[in-house]
């Protein structure tokens, strides 16, 4: 027996009753959105091929992946993510299905974080994938499916924030155009603005470009607000890449109204997330009640081609761990019609009449009712207190004589 | 960390200050941009948490070492920590402002009466005692030079005297402590001064109050 005997491994956890069925309902709440906008699941193996995961995904995620090998010595990883191994069914098995193809995930993932960052290195995922139409309508609708799936799970006050790789990547290299800079500048300087690095960045310009190339990258991340945004945006010198990509937002922004959820939606187009990955609108929710994000995604058009079929997508995740801590900071699990009372009978029997016991609960349960019987020989006070402790709503007792009635007080 | 109902109504903007070092330039500045802080600086008791209600802000005083944790979990929404701590905790956190002060180098130093004179000097495996184990790993790996790293948690001069080390990597703000340790610096790693850093949603929460801040803080590092 090791020292660990008792111990999981770092950044796992057990979910034990309530928090397991907590974290179901959730789940199934977010479910039911996806559901409602015609989206179907698709599970993938729980372990892929290295070459397979590692086609698509950045060295960000690629050092953190769990490896290990089969017996026949393949090298294979836990999924780190959805969204790749989707990727890869699609391409390969559904590329002849019509479009668009739309698919949503509730699954875990894995990630060998580092210990310091106190990150789960197992957690559940929600999302879609949105494959096929390369429109503003299919952003917007992103948009909508992850603002309803955060109002739907209880969280309040679930804010994105959306940006454009394309319009930020089109605007810097217009900045830079007229500068003789290296070809990895508009990376290193893509890289800092994804990390807020901004004494960096100001540092670096300052060394590399004019004052006033240097003061237009850096006030990009003043494009941040309401919609007058795009109109600042609109007054930096634009390039076709940088003001189509704004035309799309601004399209995009019509729809979320049309679609009643402005109010949630923050535009910020210094976002610039995992800018080797996504191609168009990026996005990252979250709420004031935690230090994460919550939810992260955006336009991936260049991602199935790498599987062999080039084709446009677009989807998000959401962490269900970091959602239900969210919930719970908020205080939503401490009203009690936010949590559900499972068990609807606990039936305690005078020793007599356990056969009468049996049959009551299992007329109970065909009528659909939740019932445990007690399987216990104790007294009626500690059957009692057991039937507290598991919420029933309701505790039946059966006296010596056979007689069926409820008990008060409980 | 749950958040009491008062601090989100009165909209309490949360900033971790170091103990420390940095602790009274880190003071003096808040006091220059109009946030009052000295009534934290004076305080004599062991009290780590002072909340100002008028005011908006909650001031938290954390060991320079868990500012960024701090900060990254959300704890705090700001907070001020030297480059040299962030870029030991290898946390990645949106840095809005450069303050000028707790200005330090990170420095190779080794025994005056060696002949180590240059990096390339430290023979392959050499014992190197530092408090900043991740940031001399990348840096002599980058340099592709195998060495053992010895972690301490301070008075880095004493392991090159007792034998420990061959050599430390540490911070010196004056070079006095290196000379009295008859150490001499043979390199320089980097600059290190103290830096504004922020939470990543807090930044979109309290967007406007921490760009307020950041600011105000530019222009008196501006000024001087």
């Amino acid at each position: 027996m090791t020292k660990r005997f008792g111990q999981i491994p770092r950044g796992t956890r057990d979910f034990l009753p309530p928090s397991a069925r907590i974290k179901y309902e959730v789940e199934e709440r977010i479910r039911s959105v996806f559901d409602s906008w015609g989206y179907d699941e698709i599970l993938t193996p729980t372990f892929e091929f290295y070459d397979m995961v590692s086609t698509g995904l950045g060295p960000e995620i690629e050092a953190i992946m769990y490896k290990f090998f089969d017996h026949e010595g393949e090298l294979l990883v836990l999924r780190p993510d959805m969204t790749t191994p989707i990727a890869r069914a699609v391409a390969t098995r559904l590329k002849n299905e019509l479009k668009p193809l739309k698919l949503y995930y509730i699954s875990d993932v894995f990630r060998y974080e580092d210990l310091q960052t106190g990150k789960d290195r197992q957690f559940c995922q929600a999302g879609i994938e949105l494959v096929g139409p390369k429109s503003p309508l299919a952003d917007a609708e992103i948009l909508a499916v992850a603002v309803e799936g955060a109002k739907k799970s209880g969280l309040s006050g679930f804010m994105i924030d959306v940006g454009r790789i394309d319009y930020l990547t089109g605007v810097i290299e217009d900045i830079l155009y007229n500068s003789n800079v290296d070809n990895d500048v508009v990376f290193k300087i893509k890289n800092m603005i994804a990390v807020k690095d901004y004494v960096g960045l100001e540092k670096m310009l300052n060394e590399l470009l004019s004052k006033e190339a240097a003061r237009e990258i850096l006030d990009l991340k003043k494009l941040r607000g309401g919609r007058d945004v795009l109109n600042q945006a609109r007054r930096i010198s634009l390039g076709k890449k940088a003001s189509n990509s704004l035309n799309e937002l601004e399209a995009t922004l019509d729809y979320v109204s049309m679609f009643g959820f402005s109010d949630n939606i923050t535009i910020d187009l210094s976002l610039c997330k995992d800018f080797n990955y996504y191609t168009g609108i990026v996005m990252e929710g979250y709420v004031k009640d935690l230090g994460f994000p919550i939810c992260t995604g955006g336009r991936y058009d260049g991602l199935c081609r790498r599987y062999g079929h080039d084709i446009p997508a677009i989807g998000f995740a959401m962490g269900i761990e970091r959602l239900i801590l969210a919930l719970e900071r908020q205080d939503y699990f401490k009203k009690d019609e936010n949590v559900r009372a499972v068990l609807d009978y606990f039936l305690i029997y005078d020793r007599a009449q356990v056969a009468k016991g049996i049959e009551t609960a299992t007329e109970l349960r065909d009528k659909g009712f939740a019932v445990e019987l007690e399987v216990m020989d104790r007294s009626i006070r500690e059957s009692k207190e057991y039937a507290k402790s598991k919420d029933a709503k309701t505790v039946l007792c059966i006296d010596k004589d056979g007689n069926v009635f409820e008990e008060k007080g409980m | 960390m749950k958040k009491k109902g008062c601090e989100l109504f009165m909209g309490i903007l949360k900033i971790a200050l170091p103990k420390g070092r940095m602790a009274e330039d880190t003071f003096d500045i808040f006091e220059k941009i109009g946030i009052k802080v000295d009534w934290v600086r004076n305080d004599k008791t062991r009290r780590l948490i002072f909340t100002d209600h008028e005011n908006g802000f909650q001031f938290i005083l954390a060991k320079p070492r868990d500012v960024p944790t701090y900060v990254e979990y959300g704890a705090a929404d700001i907070g001020v920590v030297g480059k040299d701590t962030l870029m030991e905790s290898g946390r990645s956190l949106p840095e809005l402002v450069d303050l000028g002060i707790g200005r330090c180098k990170l420095i190779v130093a080794v025994l005056e009466s060696t002949n180590i004179n240059t990096f390339e000097d430290i023979p392959f495996g050499a014992r190197i005692a530092t408090e900043y184990p991740y940031i001399t790993d990348k840096f002599f790996s980058s340099k592709g030079m195998q060495v053992d790293i010895i972690k301490l948690r301070g008075s880095m001069e004493l392991a090159p005297v007792v034998g420990l080390a061959d050599a430390i990597v540490d911070i010196t703000e004056t070079g006095i402590t290196l000379k009295e340790n008859k150490l001499k610096p043979i390199g320089e790693i980097s600059e290190s001064t103290a830096r504004l850093v922020a939470n990543r949603v807090s930044y979109n929460i309290l967007h406007d109050r921490i760009k307020e801040i950041t600011k105000s803080l530019k222009e008196v590092v501006k000024c001087g």
